[in-house]
């Protein structure tokens, strides 16, 4: 490799360290010793800047400056004085600290900003979105350009058209920053390999990506001269998570064969950056269970603790990549987070005798001991849900009924048929009963057990027992009844579930891959004699 | 798409790196009279001359006054600073040659008395205190000479805000 190419590499690696390093202290950000932003959050933020959607949200940002500069101690003491960034305590700050101000005013679901010409509400559910979009932007262009390009709509008087033109001064400093510490130059590198490795293999198309060719593609890449993009297993499986998922993408919107450029010119062919962001909201989304259970009003309830979520959250990211790849997705857990660990003792700068050590201790689990982790965790889905049940049945919500069905399809339901024709029946006509009829019936019938059937007795107690068992936020005895627990259960219904299923896949993957615990210890022996050669000889000459 | 979900990746992935101070540290720091500098945005400080610089524009705005800079900057150290609203001098103890009494004197009866004083030196910690009530006009301190905020207050490249 030239040094002027080694040298432009390294530059643009700086470049996206000094943005994902921006991204880190956003996510760092605490206040009143919790996290500022939660996961989720930092995600959205990450995906504005990166698709280049911010000039609508700085708009709104500019807005809520206005209005936060109304309450006592400035918009500073509303964004970084009101605790972690979550709509209620925004709300609960603006309503003890808003001054008496023309144009800005609070309503039940945001603060109102009266213009000449208009009016614009920023609704409080928004707010901890654009607080983070606020710390993104004083940690990258610094608090002094942000407080320069806001000086003119923190005036009483501030018109729409200075408040526009704040935004468009704020979007036009992000996108300088942005050309100088956004490079997508590595990623379109990391995106050529992964195609010249598929081409050079025989019968290595897309399709036919398996376990081992992600640990070829590693053992070969891993230790070349341009090996630092693809220096761990880890960054090697998301690449080829994100090769495939992309490829299915541009599949789906048939422009494979049309490679464009982010941009506004559509005339020259450009794509729309709020296309693209709708694309990975899909490719995220659509099977994220992890962010909405932790988002409101799942968040009432302490489904996962943040360990149990971070152990989930490979599994979850992979979708159905887990499912086909799955001993690719084990070596991820098991030798990825070895790797991690040595990773971190380069950082330490240990001596050469401590630091072989550590690579030879690095793995700290093996697949048996990861499957059973992945068991535990099923099982702990499987006992939210039953808990779930107890939760909604006791608030008679319908959400319990569902649950029911959902958990228990195989059970015989006619015998509950008698307990809600008769009651409801009118002069022999057939009357569609109403959903909260239906709920409030279901809730006695299943808080007096006696009329119900053996296995539905059985599962009513079962669940009463999963509800016990915990003795997290939202499980407590005060919790029952139809408060904002209530909320996250039947919030958290269809995010467990997709947990469940998730789990339940990956499992099924797991057990097809191979078959008995013996081969699965043969396979992980053999894993492992590979990964330690790799390790050594990747981190051999560190020391 | 892959470069955008590849560079999500690189931007969120998980690190075990100690915790960086950010903006909200600086917040914390000079909003909050008990919250003392963390060592991580002590470091943070040091080796960035944009947030420092931030922290300068953020206790502008918070605090209720901000001396002009010292006039003998270049011409050692320090004794007395003058502003309209209060004055800051250091006077040596008579009873102890190694302790020094800072004394801020009101300017005007009717000005508010200060609660804190932060003292911030280019590439230093910033040094935050918070002062005694004043009596007659005047608050005082009685420090060793060479303490962080004696000495903070002596170098004329310091700025020096009172809240």
């Amino acid at each position: 490799m030239c040094a002027a190419i080694a040298e432009r590499m390294l530059l643009e690696a700086d470049k996206s360290a000094e943005l994902a390093n921006v991204f880190r202290i956003v996510a760092d950000a605490e206040m009143e010793g919790v996290a500022k932003f939660s996961d989720a959050l930092c995600r959205d933020l990450v995906r504005t800047v990166v698709c280049r959607v911010y000039a609508p949200p700085l708009l709104e940002l500019c807005h809520l400056i206005r209005a936060a500069d109304s309450c006592a101690g400035g918009y500073e003491a509303f964004f970084w004085g009101s605790g972690p960034a979550r709509a209620a305590a925004f709300r609960s700050y603006a309503e003890r600290n808003l001054l008496a101000t023309p144009g800005v005013e609070a309503v039940k679901t945001g603060l109102k900003l009266g213009y000449g010409d208009g009016e614009f509400t920023v609704t409080f559910s928004r707010m901890p979105f654009l607080s983070a979009l606020l710390e993104f932007l004083v940690t990258s262009i610094g608090y002094r350009a942000v407080d320069d390009a806001v000086a003119s709509i923190r005036a009483r008087n501030a018109t729409a058209k200075q408040v526009s033109a704040a935004a468009k001064d704020l979007a036009s400093q992000v996108y300088a920053y942005l050309k100088d510490h956004m490079s997508s130059a590595q990623s379109q590198r990391k995106f050529r390999r992964l195609i010249a490795f598929l081409d050079g293999a025989a019968d290595a198309s897309p399709e036919a990506v398996d376990d081992e060719i992600v640990l070829e593609f590693w053992l070969r890449e891993s230790d070349g001269d341009e090996g630092a993009d693809f220096k761990t297993y880890r960054a090697v499986y998301l690449a080829f998570l994100r090769f495939i998922q992309a490829l299915a993408a541009a599949r789906e919107h048939d422009n494979l064969e049309n490679v464009r450029v982010l941009g506004a010119d559509r005339a020259a062919g450009e794509v729309d950056p709020h296309e693209l962001e709708t694309g990975l909201e899909v490719l995220e989304d659509s099977d994220n269970p992890l962010g909405m259970l932790a988002a409101p009003p799942c968040d009432a309830v302490r489904f996962l603790t943040k360990t149990e979520a971070r152990a989930l959250e490979l599994l979850v990211e992979s979708s159905d990549f887990a499912d086909r790849l799955p001993l690719s997705l084990l070596r991820c857990e098991v030798f990825g987070a070895a790797q991690a660990r040595i990773t971190q003792g380069l950082r330490r700068r240990l001596a050469p005798a401590e630091f072989v050590a550590l690579i030879d201790d690095s793995i700290g689990q093996d697949y048996q001991s990861c499957r059973d982790r992945f068991a535990a965790l099923t099982d702990h889905v499987e006992r939210l849900l039953l808990a779930s049940f107890h939760a909604l049945a006791e608030a008679g919500r319908a959400e319990a009924i569902t649950v029911l069905l959902r958990l228990r399809p195989e059970l015989d339901y006619s015998p509950l048929a008698a307990h809600f024709a008769a009651a409801e029946s009118c002069g022999g006509n057939v009357v569609p009963l109403a959903q909260h009829g239906v709920a409030a019936r279901f809730a006695t019938l299943f808080a007096a057990t006696d009329s119900l059937t053996e296995p539905l007795q059985s599962f009513v107690a079962e669940a009463k027992a999963a509800f016990g068992g915990f003795t997290r936020t939202g499980f407590r005895d005060r919790d029952l009844g139809d408060g904002p627990a209530a909320e996250g259960f039947a919030g958290g219904e269809d995010p467990l579930f997709k947990l469940r299923a998730r789990l339940a896949g990956f499992g099924q993957s797991l057990a097809r891959a191979k078959d008995g615990d013996a081969a699965w210890r043969n396979q992980f022996e053999a894993d492992r004699t590979v990964f330690l050669r790799q390790f050594h000889s990747l981190y051999g000459a560190d020391i | 798409m892959f470069e955008a979900l590849d560079m999500i990746d690189a931007a969120t992935e998980p690190v075990v790196e100690p915790r960086r101070a950010g903006f909200s540290d600086l917040y914390a720091f000079a909003s909050d009279p008990e919250r003392p500098m963390a060592p991580e945005l002590a470091e943070a400080l040091a080796s960035d001359g944009a947030l420092e610089a931030d922290l300068l524009r953020l206790l502008e705005r918070i605090a209720t006054y901000r001396f002009p800079r010292a006039a003998a900057a270049s011409s050692g150290p320090v004794a007395r600073r003058d502003g309209d609203l209060y004055r800051i001098a250091l006077r040596p103890s008579r009873a102890e040659p190694t302790q020094v009494y800072i004394v801020i004197e009101l300017a005007d009866e009717d000005a508010v008395p200060p609660e804190l004083i932060y003292v911030c030196r280019p590439g230093r910690p910033c040094e935050k205190h918070r002062l005694p009530v004043a009596h007659d006009g005047a608050i005082q301190i009685l420090a060793d000479l060479h303490s962080p905020l004696v000495e903070a207050l002596r170098d004329g490249h310091a700025e020096v805000f009172l809240r």
